[in-house]
């Protein structure tokens, strides 16, 4: 798989790939940001991918800002905007966390055990910077059988099952028909929402799934194993469940697969980022340094995933070059790896890519316009009915 | 119970018949509805026939999916919720 990165998102991929522990170097940063980049088309991908907070905290670590060596490399007004993206980014942050506290409290309160998912155990654990990482809402594993429960504590704190309109001032609901598709066919509930009225943070979404894998996709994953195995994690003054590092590793996969094949995350522009792409490599880095390894094998091929997860894993391995044992990739690979460049499958309106290259389609903005076909879940809310 | 498998299989072949779907084999009782390839919005509409019949409203948060779309799970649902 060829690709000619442009020199921006040639940048980005660099920056992103960074340990915080082991920033850049201003030498390199300098080379990676020096001219001729277009400091507009840097920014604007790093905004699409969703990595401008970590982006910009990593330029910041180099130290290549604010300090007499950092002259010339970035422009003044940039080095203001990435400072201020950061700055927003842990704010907004910081409203989140401490509505997981409420929220927490308040499923403790009903007797719902939730379990933590992707953004904000992420960033605690993986990113360890509740800055860096850019979070759009809090997401909890909920059993099925507590879920009326779980929205009805919720709805005890002011949230509402809907979308909020585009300026953030109301919930608009969700139709009967779109919330009965939902629940039919996704492991997802009705996502919920509460308006906040802060400017860094006009609402918070509620994520709450049933389950990672796609109803009647054939997988063998019993969301109750996910409790068994769930471990406590503290972010800031909360202490709650969150699943173990194997089974975040396989949820982030299962969310990356299914948002690749999805025509509503493909219309929607989130079906392939570079965000999901570094929560992966950072998850896979967790499972290998604490030895785990062979435990997520066992648990992706006791569940029959292997498939979603030679995927994702895949596209990661090209994403960033060598971050996947070879071993991993080698043991799941199908006889036919056409699936990787189809989608709509689960949808009935299977279509293909016409691009084999998996980083020029991560990075490619008219994606979404080359598609075929259409979501079925488009029109769910009152207002589009 | 015959007659309300039978209601039920002719719901649901009117509904994918108007999907403009090549027929339906037999359905066995336990097969999974979305797995012959009925899509979500057919789905839907089938369900809201069941509702039409049955006066009353399936809420898919006490009902589980994996559960119902089958035939007999349908069957089981229409029998015990809402006797016709």
């Amino acid at each position: 798989m060829s690709h000619n990165l442009k020199r921006e998102e040639s940048a980005i991929l660099e920056l992103v790939s960074q340990d915080q522990c082991r920033p850049l170097s201003a030498e390199k940063t300098k080379e990676l940001l020096g001219p001729p980049l277009d400091w507009g088309l840097f920014l604007d991908i790093a905004c699409r991918q969703y990595v401008l907070p970590l982006v910009a905290r990593n330029i910041m670590a180099s130290g290549v800002i604010g300090g007499v060596g950092a002259l010339g490399i970035v422009p003044p007004s940039h080095e203001i905007l990435l400072e201020h993206a950061y700055a927003a980014n842990r704010r907004r942050n910081d409203t989140l966390r401490a509505e997981l506290e409420v929220i927490a409290t308040a499923m403790e309160r009903n007797g719902i055990t939730v379990l933590l998912r992707k953004g904000l155990a992420l960033t605690t654990d993986l990113y360890r910077d509740h800055g860096a990482r850019v979070m759009s809402d809090i997401d909890f594993l909920v059993r099925r059988r507590e879920g009326r429960r779980a929205i009805q504590a919720l709805e005890e704190l002011g949230y509402a099952t809907g979308v909020p309109d585009e300026h953030g001032r109301s919930v608009v609901p969700w139709s009967p028909q779109g919330t009965k598709m939902m629940l039919m066919t996704v492991p997802n509930l009705p996502p919920m929402v509460r308006l906040m009225g802060i400017p860094e943070c006009t609402s918070v979404n509620v994520g709450l799934t049933t389950g990672f894998f796609e109803r009647n996709a054939g997988y063998l994953i019993d969301t109750e194993e996910f409790y068994s195995r769930s471990r406590r994690i503290v972010i800031g003054s909360v202490e709650m469940a969150t699943t173990d590092d194997a089974d975040t590793l396989i949820d982030l996969c299962a969310h990356f697969f299914k948002d690749a094949k999805s025509h509503f995350a493909i219309e929607y522009g989130k079906d392939l980022t570079l965000l999901k792409a570094v929560d992966i490599r950072l998850a896979l880095q967790r499972v290998l340094q604490h030895c785990e390894v062979s435990e997520f094998s066992e648990r992706v091929e006791k569940a029959k995933v292997e498939a979603p997860i030679w995927f994702t894993l895949t596209f990661i391995d090209a994403i960033f070059p060598g971050s996947i044992p070879s071993d991993l990739l080698t043991r799941w690979e199908p006889g036919d790896k056409m699936f990787i460049h189809t989608y709509g499958d689960n949808e009935r309106q299977p279509a293909i890519w016409e691009d084999t290259d998996l980083v020029s389609r991560l990075f490619d903005r008219n994606r979404s316009s080359r598609k075929t076909g259409k979501s079925q879940f488009w029109g769910l809310t009152e207002r589009t009915t | 119970m015959t007659d309300l498998r039978a209601k039920i299989v002719a719901i649901i072949e009117e509904h994918w018949k108007r999907a403009g779907d090549a027929p339906l084999l037999a359905i066995g009782d336990d097969d999974n509805l979305f797995e012959l390839g009925i899509d979500s919005m057919t789905m839907v509409q089938v369900v809201t026939s069941i509702e039409e019949w049955i006066g009353s409203t399936i809420d898919f948060l006490d009902v589980d999916p994996e559960q119902f779309f089958t035939i007999r799970g349908i069957l089981e649902y229409v029998s015990k919720e809402s006797p016709v």
